[in-house]
């Protein structure tokens, strides 16, 4: 849905490292590069930056269509 | 060409695209609401109707189909969205209108437009109001944007028409039976028009005649009986027309003297007549036989008077085949060839269906005019007469249940949500309609013929196995065009018709057969079919049509042309290779990647292909380019689109053993994720959202297809592979609790309730509101309490078994039982909808609506969080599946140096039996994707492979091996073997303990019986069983057997008469014992039976066997 | 016993461990993921939610937020109040509310206010839940001590980890710690905590020692 906060394996803090992540990368950036500068060492760690969907954008964009509507009606 | 794998991967994809995941069932339902509603329609043309002076008559029209719509209780019309009709249990359905014109005498009168019925509208077909939605706007009406669609939505509920797999109509198989003494030579055909299918059997017995059968016609008809009655009377003629071979004439000796009472085209006829209509009147006898004979044999050639030397032409052409199977001049047909397949899809299946509803609205119709005018005699409207319930009614109750025509069950199935892989699987299924009872072993086994049509591993276990089958990812389905066009080509083309045939032809040349109807001999058909072959690739010729030469199997046999044009053919694309090289060239692949050409500008200039499995017997396929040779004529895609789309997630499943890959199939489909983005509007009875769904670490190139990316459904764990305690055997596996503690596999589990005030006969209505105490059927003042005043439920509240969701009250169900007693009128009923006693959770949402009859439906949806427990069963990719045997916490778990610890510990013992080595290239591939932060492909056939994958794990600083050293988390002390350990992709499957744990200690008993009720949803008792009881008896436990069986079970005290050994009874106003054979001299002692056995004494009773209980004393 | 630091950063700790048994090791790492004492939010009074994630979820989230620890603090079991709410000696309330004006608005955990600013989350920019315009959130949460045999929220560390070299009976320690007390800090308490329950063990034997 939306990253984890933490890692499930060890229990490390990865909340917060997503948005640069997923931004650098974007940016054309290499993964292994940016994970390791990010401080994520072991494979746990960095398979849940690698694998992770940000499915809520989608669920996100069901509930803006309903507030568009509404703000149009008012 | 030296093209990558990538380039040929976006080749595939284009073709994928261009011809769509569910395409199939939508471009048939295209095909049926664009041409098969006219057909049905046009079939019938004009409607006679009889009212005795004046000649009127029912000229049907154009039938024109409108947009989804809905018409509300109170008459108003809306067009209405897939995602209204869900909630509401409404039906996505447009109306049919058709054009009637009333001709009186030849004058037309005015065309009177009719509304005639709703046609259930197929989501994203052409009329369907989503088709021509881009994303931003699917979002806008409540869909998922990448929801395939290519189903139906009946009274609320999702429906799919699983396509049928049938043998090939109109065509000729011959096989051969060995049950008796001598064999028999059998050709069958399922001679099929619009709707109407007649099962036309030949055969050559053993007494050498050949004779036929056929619908209506209860009796086997010899064979040259029946070309005279078709207009053939002369035997040379006949034998002529079978065949030019003297040795095949010879055959027909036998059957000339099996006809020798019917010796001209009239006896004949009575001959059939007297089948029919034995002793009636000749006239009579005539008239019944010419009807079967033009509308039940061989309809498919037409079914007027005119069509019978067509028909005559085609048996002969039967009787031909039959005698060269039995002369060993020609093989038998084989009936697993997919040449002799087609798969019917939702669009001929409806057509069959609206044929039979439209037939019934236009008979009514045609009864309703004749009533209204013979009555009144004056100006009358169609538009009145007609009853548009009957079409709409009958199409919808057969889609709602699957009880299709004929008897035919289980058509159309719930469409399985579970996650994104089991819709998409469930749209591209395959039914046969083989009895499953039967062995049927050769249906069953996969043929050479499925190669890139049939996916190899996606079949169910069991009594379904290779009957239920699913379209591999490079299969497509032929829409069919007309074979008129075809015939008058190949006539320009120099075949000659069969009467114009000369012998020489007839001997030397080849048969041309289209749609396996003989239309002609050629002289030269090997160059004819190139010859053909070659119009298709300049697009000349319809891509849809596909060419097969058959050679003669002996040097007197003869070649065949098979041309075919019809629908439902499974083809595969292929690249066209010319003198060792492919047509494809490296630009062609340039320009499709830069979008400026398409997939079908590639078939239309003949670089590309599409071949059904008949074309494809006169091909050398090669599978990589550098294999081409001088001989080649084809080359693969990619191989790895042999598969279907649940095998297609199985990385490495090349290393596995291929059941491995079968289970995990099936798996798939039972696996937790994203079902849909739209969840939170659906109502789904019941329904799983995976919290934190991952994509796989290790992919394969089809997920990017069918969006597994978007719509993933598992997590990649850490797995070790050690037996940890004995806590994982058997296939248990061990779960490191900590984990499961931040989230992993945890998800949400949705459950519907529904209710619906119902509005009954006289007025009466049932109620939603807080039930007052007393009232029948009560369930007690606690379960109310969430209730609010309006008697529904508030999102958000916490609930338990029992709770009440919807308070509702309803009249009493009989009324007159009340009336007598009761001053105050009718009491009311309880009949709140309640949480099933073994579930809890949180109102989610609650749905308010109004359903189609006008009364208030509420929708409650009650979620529950599921956190992985003791139990819940958990699979990898490669059917190792497994539930969870402990839950450890961190600090026990094995741990490596760098504070590695794993999610996961499976067994060492579920690997050597199986064999399922992809799963360790998984896991190696797993560990690579981790620590280079790229994704690792795993497509079948085409991937890195284990040892360079070990490679990759050395640079890295890792063993190659994939092992690395823990210390055990217990003791501290390093392991003293090395862990296979790594990154896998798990599935939590839906079959969770929560759904299914249960005790009983006391509760309900069946009515009939007295035994404790079955199943968890009734709070039934466990069986205490044969095998157990034996266990008992084996102990010498009988007081613990006595006490289950009887005591604690259904014990009761029934009295038996001792002189007679029937059963007594106690009458409480004599206070006296009673039985009724013994009267006076009764002995009456009471026993204590098992109430099931006093039933089973009263049952034989009931059969009139009288049983007896010889009673003694206890000894 | 010796100690030698080989590197110290704000949040991982690498230590060499000489002359010590494999289960003094052990126990040290054990004690270290599941009885040190810290800080997380365990209890969530969501006021308003009708955002697209689910107040068990959110719940669960904001709950694995790592916090810094104020050891001043009481655990609550061994609180004086013995109410299940807790009181101010044995929990820190942490408040978010928020309205989106945006079409797609992140919160982030700097969005939670402290009650204690010693209490707060360690990372401002852990993304909690993300919203859409009109979707608001109003919540309460309560941070308690806890230790992490009972919730993995509530384990300090992310990897307590060593290698050892069984003939000279070295242990090289990996100490790296969710930012809610320095790493330093935790080894100090999980020997201590080994100390304690020496010393409970003592009291434990009382009389039977001098008899």
């Amino acid at each position: 849905m939306i990253i984890p906060v933490r890692c499930f394996t060890c229990g490390k803090l990865i909340g917060d490292k997503w948005e640069t992540f997923s931004q650098r990368v974007r940016a054309g950036d290499r993964a292994q590069k940016v994970l390791d500068e990010l401080g994520l060492r072991r494979y746990c760690c960095r398979r849940m930056m690698i694998t992770h969907v940000e499915i809520i954008d989608e669920f996100l964009r069901f509930s803006q269509v309903t507030a568009r509507r509404r703000s149009e009606i008012v | 060409m030296a093209v990558t794998q990538t380039q040929l991967w976006n080749l595939a994809k284009e073709f994928i695209h261009d011809s769509g995941l569910v395409r199939q069932h939508i471009d048939s339902y295209n095909d049926f609401v664009e041409r098969g509603l006219q057909a049905i329609v046009d079939e019938v043309a004009e409607l006679p109707i009889d009212i005795g002076d004046y000649p009127l008559r029912i000229r049907l029209g154009k039938i024109e189909i409108g947009a989804p719509r809905v018409i509300e209780v109170d008459g108003t019309e809306r067009s209405i969205y897939p995602a209204e009709a869900r909630i509401r249990n409404l039906t996505y359905a447009a109306p049919l209108h058709m054009e009637m014109i009333p001709v009186i005498g030849e004058r037309e009168g005015q065309p009177e437009m009719v509304y005639i019925g709703d046609l259930p509208v197929m989501l994203k077909s052409r009329i369907c109001l989503l088709s021509k939605l881009g994303p931003d706007e699917l979002i806008g009406v409540g869909e998922d944007p990448i929801d395939p669609g290519g189903y139906f939505i009946v009274n609320g509920s999702e429906r799919v028409i699983v396509a049928l797999e049938d043998l090939a109509a109109n065509r000729i198989l011959v096989d051969v039976e060995h049950t008796g003494v001598n064999p028999t030579y059998k050709a069958k055909i399922f001679s099929t028009t619009v709707g109407f299918r007649a099962r036309i059997e030949c055969a050559l017995k053993g007494d050498g005649g050949v004779y036929v059968t056929m619908p209506g016609i209860p009796s086997d008809i010899p064979f040259m009986i029946l070309m005279r009655a078709l207009g053939f009377e002369e035997d040379a003629k006949i034998a002529e027309l079978v065949s030019t071979a003297p040795h095949v004439q010879d055959e027909l000796e036998a059957s000339y003297e099996k006809s020798l009472e019917a010796t001209n085209a009239r006896d004949a006829m009575l001959y059939l007549g007297n089948r029919l209509a034995p002793g009636q009147v000749d006239e009579y006898r005539l008239k019944k036989a010419e009807s079967v004979l033009d509308r039940n044999f061989l309809p498919h050639l037409g079914r007027l008077h005119s069509d019978r030397k067509e028909k005559a032409l085609f048996l002969a052409e039967i009787a031909t085949r039959i005698i060269e199977v039995k002369q060993g001049k020609r093989s038998s047909d084989d009936k697993d060839h997919y040449a002799n397949k087609r798969l019917k899809l939702a669009g001929s299946l409806l057509a069959e269906l609206f044929r039979i509803s439209f037939r019934n609205l236009t008979r009514d119709l045609k009864y309703q005019l004749e009533r209204i005018t013979i009555r009144r005699h004056i100006e009358f409207s169609i538009a009145n007469a007609i009853r548009p319930g009957i079409i709409t009614e009958r199409v919808q109750h057969a889609i709602a249940t699957g009880n299709w025509v004929r008897g035919r069950i289980g058509v159309t199935q719930l469409l399985d949500r579970t996650n994104f892989i089991s819709t998409l699987s469930h749209l591209r299924r395959l039914q046969s309609p083989l009895s499953r009872s039967q062995p049927n072993l050769e249906a069953r086994d996969l043929h050479p013929t499925h190669y890139g049509r049939l996916c190899p591993d996606e079949t169910p276990e069991g009594s379904n196995c290779g009957l239920v089958k699913n379209l591999a990812l490079s299969s497509s389905i032929s829409v069919g065009i007309e074979p008129r066009e075809m015939v008058d080509r190949l006539r320009r083309m120099g075949v000659v018709p069969v009467d114009e045939a000369d012998k020489k032809l007839r001997t030397t040349g080849g048969k041309v057969l289209v749609d396996g109807f003989l239309s002609g001999y050629a002289k030269d058909p090997v160059g004819l079919a190139a010859e053909l072959r070659e119009y298709r690739r300049e697009g000349k010729v319809s891509s849809e049509v596909n060419f097969a030469y058959q050679p003669p199997e002996t040097d007197d046999g003869r070649s065949e042309l098979h041309v075919n044009c019809d629908a439902g053919r499974v083809r595969r694309p292929l690249i066209l290779v010319e003198n060792g090289r492919p047509r494809l060239t490296e630009e062609h692949l340039l320009q499709l990647e830069q979008g400026r050409i398409t997939w079908q500008d590639l078939v239309r200039s003949g670089i590309v292909e599409l071949l059904d499995a008949d074309e494809e017997e006169n091909t050398l396929v090669a599978m990589y380019e550098h294999e081409l040779g001088k001989e080649h004529t084809h080359l693969e895609i990619t191989p790895y689109t042999m598969l279907g789309i649940a095998a297609s997630l199985i990385p490495f499943p090349e290393h596995n053993q291929s059941p491995r890959n079968a289970y995990e199939s099936a798996m798939a489909k039972q696996a937790l994720g994203v079902f849909s983005t739209n969840y939170f509007n659906r109502c789904d009875s019941r329904s799983h959202l995976l919290h934190y769904a991952q994509t796989p670490i290790v992919q394969t190139k089809p997920m990017e297809v069918f969006n597994f990316l978007e719509r993933p459904s598992g997590q990649n764990v850490v797995v070790a592979i050690l037996s940890f305690q004995g806590y994982n055997m058997e296939d248990a596996i061990i779960i490191n609790k900590s984990s499961v503690d931040r989230g992993l596999f945890r998800s949400t589990f949705y459950r519907i309730y529904e209710a619906e005030s119902r509005q009954y006969l006289g007025g009466l209505r049932d109620k939603f509101e807080i039930p007052e105490a007393g009232i029948r059927g009560y369930r007690g003042d606690r379960y109310y309490r969430l209730i609010e005043e309006d008697g529904i439920i508030s999102p958000e509240a916490e609930v338990s078994g029992n709770t009440v969701l919807v308070g509702r009250t309803s009249p009493p169900r009989f009324l007159e039982e009340y009336r007598e007693f009761e001053v105050k009128g009718p009491t009311k009923r309880d009949s709140s909808v309640t949480m099933r006693p073994s579930e809890e959770g949180t109102i989610d949402q609650v749905f308010v609506t109004e359903s189609i009859e006008g009364s208030r439906l509420v929708k409650v949806k009650v979620r529950d969080l599921r956190i992985p427990e003791l139990g819940d069963k958990f699979a990898s990719r490669h059917g190792q599946k497994g539930v969870i045997g402990l839950l450890v916490p961190q600090e026990d778990m094995p741990f490596t140096v760098d504070g590695v610890v794993p999610d996961v510990i499976i067994n060492p013992h579920a690997i050597p039996s199986r064999m399922t080595i992809g799963q360790f290239v998984e896991t190696l591939g797993g560990k690579v994707a981790s620590q280079m932060g790229e994704i690792v492909d795993g497509t079948a056939f085409e991937n890195i492979g284990p040892s360079a994958l070990g490679d990759v794990l050395e640079k890295l600083g890792f063993e190659k091996s994939g092992r690395e050293s823990l210390y055990n988390g217990i003791t501290g002390e390093k392991l003293a073997a090395d862990l296979f350990i790594g990154v896998v992709y798990y599935q939590k499957l839906h079959q969770t303990v929560a759904d299914k744990m249960h005790a009983r200690a006391r509760g309900q008993v069946q009515m009939l019986t007295r035994q404790p009720t079955e199943g968890r949803a009734r709070g039934g008792g466990l069986r205490f069983g044969e095998m157990e009881r034996d266990c008992l008896i084996g102990h010498g436990a009988s007081a613990l057997l006595r006490d289950r069986l009887l005591e604690e079970s259904d014990k009761y005290t029934a009295f038996v008469c001792e002189t007679c050994g029937t059963l007594a009874y106690h009458d409480i106003k004599q206070n006296k014992y009673i039985c009724k054979i013994d009267a006076e001299k009764a002995v009456v002692s009471p026993v204590s039976i098992s109430y099931a056995f006093k039933l089973l004494v009263q049952e034989l009773m009931a059969l009139g066997i009288a049983p007896r209980l010889n009673l003694e004393e206890r000894a | 016993m010796d100690i030698k630091i080989l590197t110290r950063e704000p949040e991982t700790l690498r230590f060499i461990l000489s002359d010590a048994s494999t289960a003094f090791a052990n126990a040290l790492r054990r004690i270290m993921i599941s009885e040190v004492p810290i800080m997380a939010i365990d209890d969530v009074m969501v006021l308003e939610n009708n955002s697209v994630m689910y107040d068990e979820i959110l719940a669960h989230r904001l709950g694995l937020v790592p916090v810094t620890t104020d050891q001043s603090y009481n655990l609550p079991e061994e609180c004086s109040c013995k109410s299940e709410l807790g009181c101010e000696k044995c929990r820190a309330s942490l408040s978010l509310e928020i309205e989106a004006s945006e079409a797609s608005e992140v919160v982030y955990s700097s969005q939670l206010k402290p009650e204690n600013p010693d209490v707060r989350p360690v990372s401002d920019k852990i993304p909690i839940v993300k919203l859409t315009q009109g979707q608001r959130i109003k919540l309460e949460a309560y941070a308690r001590l806890g230790r992490g045999r009972v919730h993995a929220k509530w384990q300090p560390v992310s990897a307590a980890t060593y290698s050892y070299d069984p003939k000279t009976r070295t242990f090289n320690f990996l100490v790296e710690s969710t930012g809610t007390l320095p790493p330093e800090k935790l080894v100090l308490q999980a020997a201590r905590i080994i100390s304690q329950k020496t010393l409970g063990f003592e009291e434990g034997l009382g009389g039977i020692g001098q008899n």
